[in-house]
């Protein structure tokens, strides 16, 4: 099991350097100088190239990205072209959005795709099995920013229980935070919980027809039974990959869902940042949203890993 | 990368285009009573786009001088609604005969927000700093003309310049001229310490700014109590808060096809005034065939102006021939020279030797270009020439339209206030090299009496008309939305403005 960490970590880690060398190299290349667009058409050359120097844009490339590298594996991430403020800071401020947007997202996701996916998959070709398939149907093919405008419409705007968007931060307390944040969170979840809905039922309709399920009815198990006791963990490796990299689209996706409910978040900081060529931010918020993916397929793995132990061993 | 950016950019506007159109139709005429129904002493105003800090002198982010001119900050002079420049911090000035030297008396008892005391030492200080070798003032240019600032009493200075200037109380009017506390100089972006009538209280990043009265103001005190700026930069979602009622208005709202749907409740009104943007379709003069004005001049006769009002405006704006803003008092009205005419516009460029043309437009973000694009293109296509559209962003716009003139036409609006002089800057980015403009301009920045800048200014207009430097599409309208209890907000946007001291309910 060490062997099977260590061998992921180091891959966690070169995936993070070469992202680090793609990201340094993309914002190299496209047009656009962060001094010019935060100054304006009527800044003269002059303040413009004083504005570059107090920025040190004006170093060459390599020494730059060896200090951003530097910098952040000593924990400074260094300052934002255009809000002065610390990377670090920014970035906590709207992880603190971001991340349990995405987790909540994913809790409505599970709690809806596992038990209804577990009874349309227990159920095939039965008439729960293809009401629940009508309507994954139908959440699959809902864009998520539609589907968020029209719970903004029913929700906000028609009946008044919630404000359209915003979010007024933790310090109002844990409970208003939730309460803003599950529009969004329903908005990001419902197109996701179908896709994974899916996948729970055809893995268990799989499982269902695996040797040992059989011998537990041969033994005695009715086939809700066998399922329950036997069939159900054993559908979950491919629950769990889509899982994870829904997790990663979770967060990716949350650019369209802040901006329709004007959350202050990750994804918005993004839009925001590559409009006014914040590089240094622009690359740390990337190589953040990297990170966690890289981190959650590491997780994934291990939980994988935990699952069937096959798994645990080298591949030759 | 940047193609990725820029379709994801444009993929979130076609949707925020689409569903402004679903949400009209699905909720027109159904707003909730409760929320527009109670007597408050605060306002909830929206705003497109949020400051990225809080100094309005090292930046040209708008959005920072929506949220503190007049508000936070205070100059010598201000902008009133009509774009008048009248005294503000300066209690009074007289001006020496040759007009190099100002004489200003400051204000008794104004104190900053943290209780120190504004003197002319802070006014120095704040104008020295702007003109500084060192300044990242994004407007410095229109300080560079001070030559030397001497106290003369704690509230009594003299500004001395160069050569007489006869507008230098609108440049002093500016937020980039805005007079800071000395003593906060290294805190000004996440700290404003102005003299205005309202304090920063708190700013939530990413969502609002909350602005409380302040108790100790010298001047006529606010009517509010707060003022929160929420920032909003989706259209739907602009429209959705408007609806909702949790915002009390939107100065300049995103979704200009929405207006006439809001204001046909009465418990809202329609803000639709005059802006200083003037939206032109810039040519690159210098690039064949552009640099013929005959070839300039049949572009200009294939577009008709009023199309693009309605259709990329939804009717608001006002068309103009000139690079001058109508309600400007020595404006002249060139708005028709020449009309519309493809007929004359097909012969100019045969005439001209010019056929099977092509060539592209660079669109910046704002709707006034995307959807101008493509009716100029429609309009243009109707000439026989053929029309490229590039949508760029504004980083981009920049370094490749505005500083590297790699372009051969751009829709644009200039929001600077009284900006005609760049046409006389040979090296702006329409590349105009025209010394017979030039020299009105020089002559119309020395001379301080009124009859004779009128005269000037008439000029000028005439001159960049008659030239076709560009074609002049229209004045950009302040168009936008507040509850109809809420008054005293700047129906004109004279420079980029929220002023809230004069805003108050009805009821």
């Amino acid at each position: 099991m060490a062997g099977f960490i260590l061998r992921r970590l180091g891959v966690l880690i070169l995936t993070l350097f070469i992202a680090s060398v793609v990201i340094f190299a993309l914002l190299e290349i496209i047009p656009g100088d962060p001094a010019l667009t935060m100054l304006g058409i009527n800044a003269t050359p002059e303040t413009i190239a004083a504005l570059r120097n107090e920025l040190g844009l004006n170093a060459n490339a390599l020494p730059r990205y060896l200090a951003w590298i530097s910098g952040m594996l000593h924990g400074d991430f260094g300052l934002s072209y255009t809000y002065r403020t610390p990377v670090a800071e920014l970035l906590a401020e709207r992880m603190m959005v971001t991340l349990p947007l995405a987790i909540y997202a994913l809790i409505f996701t599970v709690l809806i795709a596992l038990p209804f996916g577990f009874l349309a998959g227990a159920r095939e070709g039965r008439w729960h099995d293809r009401i629940i398939l009508f309507f994954s149907q139908i959440g699959i093919a809902l864009p998520n920013f539609w589907f968020a405008l029209m719970l903004i419409m029913i929700f906000a705007i028609q009946l008044g229980w919630v404000s359209a968007g915003g979010f007024s931060g933790w310090h109002h307390g844990w409970i208003n935070g939730i309460a803003e944040l599950t529009l969004p969170a329903i908005a990001l979840a419902i197109p996701q919980a179908t896709i994974l809905l899916r996948v729970m039922r055809s893995a268990l309709i799989e499982t269902a027809r695996q040797d040992y399920i059989r011998t537990a009815r041969a033994k005695g198990l009715s086939r809700d039974q066998a399922l329950w006791r036997h069939g159900w963990i054993n559908a979950l490796i491919p629950v769990v990959t889509i899982m994870g990299m829904q997790f990663s689209f979770l967060i990716a996706g949350a650019i369209i869902i802040e901006n329709v409910f004007s959350l202050p978040g990750l994804g918005r900081l993004m839009v925001q940042a590559i409009g006014q060529r914040d590089i240094i931010l622009i690359e740390t918020i990337i190589l953040m949203m990297v990170l966690i993916v890289v981190t959650v397929t590491f997780i994934t793995d291990l939980v994988y890993a935990i699952i069937d132990p096959r798994l645990r061993r080298p591949t030759s | 990368m940047a193609r990725v950016i820029l379709s994801v950019l444009g993929f979130l506007q076609l949707q925020s285009i689409i569903m402004a159109i679903i949400i009209v139709a699905a909720v027109n005429a159904t707003l909730p009573v409760s929320v527009f129904a109670d007597t408050r002493t605060d306002a909830i105003i929206g705003l497109q786009l949020e400051p990225p800090h809080l100094d309005p002198t090292s930046a040209a982010a708008g959005a920072i001088d929506q949220v503190l001119y007049a508000n936070v900050y205070e100059g010598l002079t201000r902008f009133t609604e009509n774009g008048d420049i009248i005294p503000q911090l300066a209690a009074s000035w007289d001006i020496s005969d040759n007009g190099l030297l100002y004489h200003f008396t400051l204000h008794h008892g104004v104190i900053f927000h943290d209780g120190t005391p504004l003197d002319a030492a802070a006014v120095k200080f704040s104008l020295d700093r702007a003109r500084s070798d060192a300044s990242t003032n994004a407007q410095k240019a229109l300080y560079a003309g001070i030559a030397n600032i001497t106290i003369n009493a704690p509230d009594q200075l003299t500004i001395e310049l160069h050569q007489p200037d006869g507008n230098f109380l609108f440049k002093l009017a500016w937020g980039d001229a805005v007079i800071i506390a000395p003593h906060n100089v290294d805190q000004l972006r996440q700290s404003a310490i102005g003299t205005g009538a309202f304090k920063v209280k708190s700013w939530i990043k990413g969502d609002r700014i909350i602005l409380e009265k302040n108790p100790d103001y010298w001047g006529k005190p606010a009517q509010l109590s707060a003022v929160t700026f929420r920032f909003i930069s989706d259209p739907v979602a602009a429209l959705a808060a408007v609806q909702t009622g949790e915002i009390d208005a939107f100065p300049v709202f995103p979704a200009p096809e929405n207006l006439a749907m809001l204001a046909s409740d009465n418990r809202l009104a329609l803000i639709n005034g005059s802006t200083e943007g003037e939206t032109i379709l810039a040519i690159n003069n210098a690039r064949p065939p552009f640099d013929q004005r005959d070839v300039r001049r049949a572009i200009a006769m294939a577009i008709n102006k009023q199309d693009i009002i309605d259709g990329a405006m939804f009717g608001y704006g006002t068309a103009i021939g000139s690079h001058f803003a109508p309600h400007h008092p020595d404006y002249i009205d060139l708005t028709n020279t020449p009309g519309y005419d493809p007929d004359m516009a097909r012969q100019l460029l045969a005439d001209a030797g010019v056929s099977d043309l092509h060539l592209t437009i660079s669109l910046p973000p704002p709707v006034y270009a995307r959807r101008g694009g493509e009716i100029i293109m429609a309009q243009l296509n109707q000439i026989g020439i053929t029309v490229t559209l590039e949508p760029v962003e504004w980083a981009q716009w920049l370094e490749q339209v505005f500083r590297n003139r790699d372009y051969d036409l751009t829709i644009v609006s200039h929001t600077e206030p009284f900006d005609i002089g760049i046409y006389a800057r040979a090296d702006y980015y329409f590349q105009y090299d025209n010394p017979a403009f030039q020299s009105i301009m020089a002559e119309l920045d020395q001379a301080t009496d009124p009859a004779k800048r009128t005269v000037l200014l008439h000029q000028a207009q005439r001159h960049i008309a008659d030239d076709q430097v560009n074609v002049f599409l229209f004045q950009l309208a302040n168009a936008g939305i507040a509850k109809a209890e809420l008054s005293g907000l700047w129906q004109h946007a004279p420079t980029q403005a929220m002023d809230m001291t004069g805003v108050y309910w009805k009821n």
